[in-house]
């Protein structure tokens, strides 16, 4: 243990002292939660009126908040879960952050729902008069269960831990003293106590994945069950679970990059950790593209008419910007990043020569910029000329990514952490953008539409409200899981000991 | 849910309510308006009786009809129009909403012979001239094997009304589709031929907008569906049809959507929900376990195993 306690200090640190700048960061936090909440009392009071959302888009980016929020809430519990039952022991320094990823997502949104509803009352009807048969009572049930059972395995590991807490701290403030011994519940670490620790552990790990598996499955449904155009479709439970595992993965790096950066956690979380997990993403993300690419093309292959719409209005449309964002910028690219430096052994002198490929990266870039400038705008143009520009697009911008790719792949060998960290960022983004794109084009677009609507009545711009209310969003889950860093070791510290003993 | 709220009332403003067109007589406008969304449009019936079907319109008079508009059928769910019940409809309106079903079904009211509405005369500003017309329809196949439909305009005394515009539409679920305008011959004839066979909402309306001496009329017939014969070599195709099923399909009683849920699959589903509830019991009893094996321990005063660095 004596070996230990020097190491085990860099973990106790957070919990023990504030910085500036630490209040610094609170402050700023609480202001925009502050304005979150003001734009939440517009909306309040006015109605959703104040917000983009009309008769056709009634989900805008609330509901996109929704989806990202339980998606990376997958992060978590999910692939913590995983891991400890495969027995990956690399994992130990990880699950405690993944886990708390998952319950301050869920926390962040479930609530999203509420704020999407014009009378955050009617949310009761749900409960008195809810219908078995509706995907959306699925959802209330199956997002409950999940938020129990992640709770649970958020503590259950976090015991001893607790009294790790509860016995060294002693200096603590008296209320957070109070939290650790009543939170440890008298643990003293003998055989019984570890005997139904470890049991308890072992059964929630094995539970929370067919449960988590079932909440994303469900929030599909909402979308599945009905007969909307892009909607309507079969993959779309596998799809969910890949995409929240895939951003959840992407969310784990980010913390862990930033919480090794701040409370100097490098001796626990090395390169190796990263090395691993970017492996992992980028294999979700291949899974990811392939469940893209199966989804369009059947939409696309049916010739339906109202799916043709949606399409329409992805591939060259209204949306066509963010969807070609969205698929190269963050899907394609960072698949690239993660593989290319694994993949390419460059010779030194190639390496050398990085100058002389800078123009052709350049003249990639000054290509994306010509034909995005020449391009005609709007797609109601001759469909025979507009069906050229995507695919001429889509190839200057590959040419611009290759020749970027090329130049930046000595820098990307020389920092692997930062080149997982950059992927995984475009990749949070991306999947932002992704649900947007799930929702709202097929909103654009339906079966029935209504006659003679007004046009802002069926199309969709987010409103400050809406834009402050997901800042908000943001603001509280960084709030909430800085606070958690504060009260409880982000790293598991029996855990990692335990491997080491 | 707001957007089950949001799409309950577009299926209901989309489904229900068949928009009227400027130019239809008054009556039509204030019954797609007022009455329906529960008695379906041109009154062929929905979550209320088919007003506009002859069985009624044989069975109740003028007044009789008016009368249930006005005063509502409270037992059965339907409000009071007249606005002295506190609806929205004025006795001019009401008359109105009885002259477009009477014109509707074609039928002449039983009992004793229907004054004129008083709203009429008075929109034909003091002109003795002023007459209502009533409209009757046919339907009969040509040499192609397109339907033929004529439309006869005609005063009450019988005497054809010739050179006048009737519009014939075609309600569909989901809006009015016009099908042209025909002018009146010297008989009062107008005629339009169908070149399409709609397999689904093939009642086909005429309509007459009234003129200055002239009230408004319509007629309604359900368009007969002759067989086609599709000529395709030596095959026997006599008798083949393109067919689409005349109701919207309906959830088969017992499935997933409909209103009372199957029992199997809600106790599976009750049962997986149970399952997990129940071992998420099973492991806060571990965590209790976990709790009082600690309290033990400070009672017996033990300590702890390990020397803490504290």
């Amino acid at each position: 243990m004596f070996r230990q306690s020097s190491r085990e200090d860099v973990l106790f640190q957070p919990l023990q002292s504030n910085s500036v700048r630490f209040y610094a960061f609170i402050a700023i936090l609480l202001a925009v939660i502050a304005w979150a909440a003001y734009a939440y009392f517009v909306q309040l009071r006015d109605g959703l009126v104040v917000t983009g959302l009309r008769d056709y888009v009634f989900w805008g980016i609330y509901m996109t908040n929704f989806v990202f929020f339980i998606g990376i809430s997958h992060a978590g519990t999910l692939i913590s879960a995983i891991l400890r039952v495969t027995g990956a022991e690399w994992r130990r320094p990880i699950t405690r952050m993944a886990e708390a990823i998952t319950v301050f997502a869920l926390l962040i949104g479930g609530p999203m729902i509420i704020i999407d509803m014009g009378r955050p009352d009617r949310l009761l009807n749900l409960l008195q008069s809810g219908r078995l048969q509706s995907p959306i009572l699925w959802d209330l049930i199956s997002i409950t269960t999940y938020i129990a059972g992640s709770l649970m395995y958020l503590y259950l590991p976090m015991i001893p831990d607790l009294a790790e807490c509860r016995d060294r701290l002693t200096d603590a403030p008296a209320w957070k003293r109070f939290i650790y011994r009543t939170l440890s519940l008298g643990w003293r670490g003998n055989a019984e106590q570890k005997h139904r620790l470890e049991k308890g552990v072992a059964i929630m790990a094995v539970l929370i994945i067919p449960v988590a598996v079932s909440v994303h499955t469900v929030v599909s449904w909402i979308f599945g069950m009905t007969l909307r155009p892009g909607w309507h479709s079969t993959i779309f439970g596998p799809y969910f679970v890949v995409g929240a595992i895939f951003s959840g993965i992407a969310a784990i790096l980010l913390a862990m990059v930033i919480f090794r950066r701040v409370y100097r956690l490098e001796a626990y979380l090395t390169e190796k950790h990263f090395r691993y997990l970017g492996l992992l993403l980028l294999v979700m993300d291949i899974i990811y593209i392939y469940f893209t690419l199966s989804e369009y093309l059947t939409m696309a292959y049916g010739n339906d008419a109202a799916d043709q719409r949606v399409m329409q209005l992805l591939f060259g449309g209204d949306f066509a910007p963010v969807f070609w964002a969205m698929i190269l910028g963050g899907f394609v690219l960072p698949a690239f990043m993660l593989a290319l430096p694994n993949l390419v052994k460059i010779p030194a002198r190639q390496a050398a020569a990085t100058p002389l490929l800078r123009p052709l990266a350049a003249m990639g870039a000054l290509a994306v910029f010509a034909v995005m400038a020449f391009s005609p705008t709007g797609a109601s143009a001759d469909l025979q000329v507009v069906a050229l520009w995507p695919l001429l697009r889509i190839l200057s911008i590959l040419v611009a990514l290759a020749g970027l790719l090329w130049l930046a792949l000595p820098v990307m060998r020389a920092h692997p952490i930062a080149t997982i960290v950059v992927a995984s960022i475009l990749v949070n983004v991306a999947m932002w953008l992704k649900r947007y794109i799930i929702i709202v084009p097929t909103l654009y677009s339906p079966r029935v539409p209504i006659q003679g609507v007004p046009w802002e009545w069926a199309h969709y711009t987010p409103t400050w409200v809406e834009w402050s209310i997901t800042a908000g969003a943001f603001a509280t889950f960084i709030l909430l899981y800085t606070l958690f860093s504060k009260m409880f070791p982000v790293i598991s510290i029996w855990e990692t000991s335990e491997r080491d003993a | 849910m707001r957007w089950m709220i949001v799409v309950f009332l577009m299926a209901l403003v989309i489904l229900s309510v068949q928009p009227a067109r400027a130019d239809d007589p008054p009556g039509a406008k204030l019954f797609a308006t007022y009455c329906a969304a529960c008695h379906g449009a041109a009154g062929k019936g929905g979550a209320a009786p088919a007003i506009g079907s002859d069985a009624y319109l044989t069975a109740n008079d003028n007044a009789a009809i008016a009368q249930a508009t006005g005063d509502g059928v409270v037992a059965k769910g339907m409000p009071a129009w007249s606005k002295s019940k506190g609806g929205a409809l004025t006795d001019d309106q009401i008359a109105d909403i009885v002259a477009y079903l009477r014109a509707l079904a074609q039928t002449t009211a039983p009992g004793p012979a229907v004054a004129p509405t008083p709203a009429q005369p008075a929109r034909s500003s003091a002109n003795a001239e002023y007459a209502q017309t009533r409209m009757t329809m046919t339907q009969s196949p040509n040499a192609d094997g397109e339907m033929v439909l004529v439309a006869t305009l005609e005063k009450f005394d019988g005497s054809p009304v010739s050179g006048m515009v009737v519009a014939f539409s075609r309600a569909t679920t989901f809006g009015t589709v016009d099908l042209g305008t025909a002018k009146t011959d010297s008989r009062g004839n107008a005629t339009l031929v169908m070149r399409e066979q709609p397999e689904r909402a093939r009642y086909i309306t005429a309509t007459f907008k009234g003129a200055k001496t002239l009230g408004s009329s319509a007629a309604m017939l359900a368009l007969e569906k002759p067989a086609v014969a599709i000529s395709a070599g030596d095959l026997n195709t006599a008798g083949v049809r393109l067919s689409i099923d005349e109701e919207p399909l309906l959830a088969p009683e017992g499935s997933l959507i409909t209103p009372n849920p199957p029992l199997l699959p809600t106790l599976l589903f009750g049962l997986v929900v149970l399952g997990v509830w129940s071992t998420y019991g099973y492991v806060v009893s571990q965590v209790v376990g976990i709790w009082k094996s600690g309290r033990d321990h400070q009672r017996e005063n033990v300590l702890a195993p390990k020397a803490r660095s504290a």
